[in-house]
């Protein structure tokens, strides 16, 4: 087509490795309209960062393009040789990365970083370049560009470094910009600071841009079309909205069932797609998605879909083609029967009749910070990261408390207190009433079968040189649970409860994919039949299609053996789905908590409201309607957190008081607290609660109920907090 | 609208219904068969053709030093004045030496010698530094600081002086040169096992151990110590080709095994005056010797660094 600014027609893309031929991109057509900003969505694996490098040449050893051709304003691409290939490379076509740590040079000041495309492609003087660089820098929003000019990337956050790059990237105002990933490593404020910006210098450079990401959410209200792409093949083409509201193609059908909303019902489990992406080095024949396709047939396996559609503008490979998202999600098994089992009399707070709660968990003003020291010879302490400061919360059986914030907020550490691999340096953490890490030796040792942990990176938690048998079987030797034999029959269960097979116990950990490591994982912190778990971003490392099936399946094993866990994480879509209640941290301070409704449709405290309408959610309609540009400021150094409330510096609604004085936690309904002098909702009757009184266990089937007004409670929650429940 | 069979979506999160080996695949995907890690390295080692040839190198020197004599019977005890350094002739391939041994026999007595010494003091350096660095790693603090501080003395103390003065006190044997060599070389692999322990005791598979309560013996000699293992052993291969030379260093001052086990090193300090006098038989096959199994005990160090490396960083 004339005039498009991109114009790849059956682009394949080979990797040579030292054995095999990967086919990373086979026959990909896709074209960018000046002006036009498109979508490409794929889990890892997919080829979509392939197919923007092969645009650029740019890669990796072994990698060669072998059919197809890539036109940049009608100008053939595909078999440019190198010099040529340089003369566009930035300066036609740019590119931004994901990793803007080390895609910037960390030797090289960010005025001359941005100022290089300039002086290579315009043959520009040093001063000539400088001054576009502040040019550019100004465009994209950089604070203070004529001070930053002479930093260097480690001296910016983020956020800022990755506006550098796209700075770099605008210097010589190339026709096609290709962002590969460019907020996956952000924060959600920081990400939508940079997609806005993103935004902006559309509209004012009439760029075309390719947008290459797993998340649904932010293509969603930035893009005008979307391609998907599976195994290397593009599998549907639509307008974003058609694409959201009449996708054809089971994949995307399913990609967008899987993903958790915010305003999705808890109780439903999440669409799965089974099993894993193939390995390209050895495709399948047919459809590649017919593996895991719950409507594939034989057909389907033998010859593969070619790209088609009624309406060209709106494409998709699929012999089945399906008609829309999927509307009916199937329930959680034992869901319901643990619903029916939690008792509703009050009878779940132990120690019966003296009128006091006994939590199970019960972290109180906990406090954790971190020396900095500085001097060569003598470490003088001069200053303390604040990681986690006066945190109380707790947690009763069978019940799952999320815990969600931004990077450096201090969840992470929080639950590494929880858990004991850190110490607080105040306040006590009890299991039981009992302080355990305060114990030693053997008793310390006993205590720990009843606090575990599910990590993040599932490459780094599991010992490359153990077999999977013998990492599930370390637990119980180390605690000397059981006979060999019995520990064996264990393990075999427990392989088949996370949905492994039995040979998986003879590999070891490389032989697994990652969301397969994090099942062994999740076994394995389940081994000792813990009575807490402590989960640390659980899926963040994941895939998007296989978040799904690992979210299911700890719902399924929560709701089974009653699990009390917390669940980490950055991600409050995943929180929400995973928790009965949810605690807001920023900064070391827990700012709101409450449950998953409380939260997401009366969230009292301005941080949790600016979070909540940041998040990109996969429906363009709401992410069109979405006005305001979130939270403005970066994140304050936890070595000098701000004065009274530490939320201050970015909120819209700070005033002196907030300087002044630390707010307390508030009561705002049942069991829903924010600690705001300003808040978004009425503190409830009573004002001020102090924050470690008694508090009524929340009756779960009662806030699992979706839309319940907190007046309408359960017989064993009463309305005014500060009134002791009356016991069983 | 149709709504999908709710089969293929529901047999995505009831695995634990179906007994494994049931018909639906089980619900996290098959597992995709790799061959074992070592089995990895073995076969990028494999595709080295250097490393190769220098593993053929070592064996055949083994092999030469240890089966050699029991093939090639030579004098070695007893001195013959007669036919002190002969040039390579007839009986003598490679001529004799100022006592008349037959200098083919010595190299090979001398390979004996050296080698033994070699590989022991490696691997008592090994075992010492190994040990002594996954401690300091693991319990860090001040007493990790102490004993690296302690480490740094020693390091700052001249090698072959301090060899050589201990030397001088013990009778030289295979043993107690073994023990003098490996004694001042652990200080090496003791940094680097420590450096590697430091990155180890941190990642989750660390703190995973110690929140199900496993005590430090536990994690030093299950956990830390097994993935530290691909830098020991590419340090021992470096190890074993310093302690060639060291012994060599020793030998040619004078302070090697005593006469009439001979290792190279003291052949090649008897040889010091043979160059003048021209008897080049007696000084560059020994040499050559030398010189090739140093050389191939680094090459296969290098190949192996390069393979391990290579297995670990896969996914």
């Amino acid at each position: 087509m004339p005039g498009n600014a991109l114009e790849v027609s059956d682009l394949s893309t080979h990797i040579q490795l030292s054995r095999s031929v990967v086919q990373a991109v086979g026959n990909v057509d896709l074209s960018i309209a000046t002006g036009e900003t498109v979508g490409l969505v794929g889990e890892s694996g997919s080829g979509k960062s392939i197919f923007s490098l092969s645009v650029l040449g740019l890669l990796p050893p072994g990698g060669k393009v072998v059919g197809g051709s890539i036109k940049v304003e009608g100008r053939e691409l595909v078999a440019l040789s190198e010099r040529d290939l340089r003369r566009v490379r930035g300066n036609d076509v740019a590119m931004i990365f994901q990793d803007s740590q080390s895609s910037l040079n960390p030797t090289k000041s960010v005025g001359e970083q941005v100022a290089e495309p300039f002086r290579l492609h315009r043959g520009a003087s040093k001063k000539e370049a400088l001054d576009r660089a502040l040019e550019v820098l100004e465009l994209v929003g950089l604070p203070r560009p004529q001070e930053r000019l002479g930093d260097f990337p480690h001296q910016l956050s983020g956020g800022l470094r990755q506006r550098v790059m796209i700075a770099i990237a605008l210097t010589c105002e190339p026709r096609v910009l290709l962002a590969d990933e460019p907020t996956t490593a952000l924060d959600v404020t920081i990400q939508a600071q940079i997609l806005s910006v993103l935004d902006e210098l559309k509209e004012r450079l009439g760029m075309a841009t390719l947008l290459v990401t797993h998340d649904m959410g932010v293509v969603a209200g930035r893009t005008e079309r979307i391609n998907v792409m599976y195994a290397g093949r593009l599998v549907e083409t639509a307008p974003t909205d058609e694409l959201f509201r009449e996708m054809r193609h089971p994949y995307t059908q399913a990609l967008l069932g899987s993903i958790p909303k915010l305003d999705s019902d808890p109780t439903k489990a999440l669409v799965t797609i089974p099993g894993l992406p193939p390995d390209l080095a050895d495709p399948p024949f047919g459809c590649r998605f017919a593996a895991r396709c719950p409507y594939a047939t034989q057909q389907c396996r033998e010859h593969e879909p070619p790209l088609t559609g009624e309406d060209p503008r709106h494409l998709f490979a699929c012999w089945h083609p399906v008609d829309g998202p999927i509307t009916k999600r199937p329930e959680i098994p034992g869901l319901a029967k643990a619903a029916a089992a939690t008792p509703t009399d009050g009878s779940r707070t132990g120690g019966g009749g003296n009128g006091s709660v006994e939590h199970l968990l019960s972290v109180q003003d906990v406090i954790r910070e971190y020396p900095v020291t500085a001097g060569a010879l003598l470490q003088r302490k001069v200053a303390s990261v604040k990681a986690v400061s006066g945190v109380t919360l707790h947690l009763d059986p069978g019940e799952t408390f999320g815990l969600v914030g931004e990077s450096g907020c201090g969840k992470t550490t929080l639950g590494k207190l929880i858990v004991g691999i850190e110490k607080p340096d105040g306040g006590k953490i009890a299991l039981d009433g009992k302080e355990v890490f305060k114990l030693r030796g053997r008793e310390l040792r006993r205590g720990r079968r009843d606090l575990q942990m599910m990590f993040q990176d599932p490459y780094a938690s599991l010992d490359p040189r153990m077999r999977v048998s013998a990492i599930l079987r370390e637990p119980l030797i180390v605690q000397g649970v059981g006979t060999a034999k019995d520990q064996r029959q264990r393990i075999g269960k427990m392989l088949g409860e996370v949905g492994l097979p039995i040979n998986a116990l003879e590999r070891y950990p490389h032989e697994f994919s990652g969301g397969q490591r994090q099942r062994i994982g999740l076994a394995r912190a389940l081994m000792l039949e813990p009575k807490v778990i402590v989960a640390d971003e659980p899926v963040s490392a994941l895939d998007v299609s296989i978040r799904s099936q690992v979210l299911n399946l700890m719902k399924r094993l929560q709701a089974e053996y009653q699990l009390a866990s917390v669940v980490i994480s950055h991600d409050l879509a995943v929180v929400k789905y995973l928790a009965d209640r949810i605690g807001v941290m920023y900064l070391g301070k827990l700012v709101e908590i409450g449950s998953g409704e409380d939260i997401y449709r009366r969230s009292a405290h301005p941080y949790t409201d600016a979070l909540i309408k940041t998040i990109p959610v996969p429906d363009p309609a709401a992410e069109k309607a979405k006005t305001e540009v979130g939270i403005r400021g970066e994140l304050p150094s936890p070595i000098n957190p701000p004065s009274g409330c530490r939320f201050r510096t970015r909120c819209p609604r700070a005033q002196a008081l907030c300087a002044e004085e630390e707010p307390p936690l508030r009561s705002f309904g049942v069991n829903h607290r924010a600690a705001c002098h300003f808040p978004l909702q009425t503190p409830a009757e009573d004002g001020a609660t102090p924050v470690s009184s008694t508090v009524p266990v929340a009756d779960r089937s009662g806030s699992s109920a979706s839309d319940a007004p907190s007046g309408q409670a359960g017989p064993s929650v009463s309305d005014s907090p500060s009134d002791s429940p009356s016991a069983a | 609208m149709t709504d999908p069979t709710t089969r293929g979506v529901i047999e995505g999160i009831i695995p634990g219904d179906s007994p494994l080996g049931s018909p639906g695949a089980p619900e996290g995907g098959e597992v995709q068969v790799v061959s074992s890690g070592w089995r990895l390295a073995l076969r990028e080692f494999s595709e080295n053709r250097l490393a190769l040839i220098s593993l053929l190198i070592l064996v055949l020197f083994i092999l030469f030093s240890f089966i050699g004599p029991l093939v090639y019977h030579s004098n070695q005890s007893v001195t013959n004045p007669l036919i002190t350094d002969l040039a390579p002739g007839s009986g003598h391939p490679l001529g004799t030496d100022q006592n008349g041994f037959d200098e083919l026999g010595r190299m090979m007595l001398g390979g004996q010698s050296a080698l033994e010494i070699g590989f022991l003091a490696a691997a008592i350096a090994t075992v010492i530094g190994t040990l002594y660095g996954a401690l300091a790693g693991l319990v860090g603090g001040l007493l990790d600081g102490i004993m690296m501080r302690f480490v740094d003395i020693l390091l700052s103390i001249p090698f072959l002086i301090a060899v050589l003065i201990i030397a001088t006190k013990y009778s030289g044997t295979v043993i107690t040169l073994s023990l003098v060599l490996g004694v001042f070389s652990w200080l090496v692999p003791a940094r680097l096992v420590r450096g590697e322990v430091l990155t180890l005791r941190v990642r989750d598979f660390v703190l995973a151990a110690r929140v199900m309560g496993a005590g430090q013996s536990r994690l030093v000699f299950r956990h830390l110590i097994p993935n530290a293992l691909s830098v020991v052993i590419v340090n021992v291969t470096f190890q074993v080709a310093d302690a060639i030379l060291a012994l060599a260093y020793l030998g040619f001052l004078g302070f090697g095994l005593q006469y009439p086990a001979t290792s190279w090193g003291d052949m090649l300090g008897n040889a010091q005056n043979n160059v003048a006098s021209g008897y080049w038989w007696l000084v560059y096959p020994v040499g050559a010797c030398l010189v090739l199994v140093v050389l191939a005990s680094n090459v296969i160090g290098d190949a192996l660094r390069d393979s391990l490396d290579v297995r670990l960083r896969r996914r």
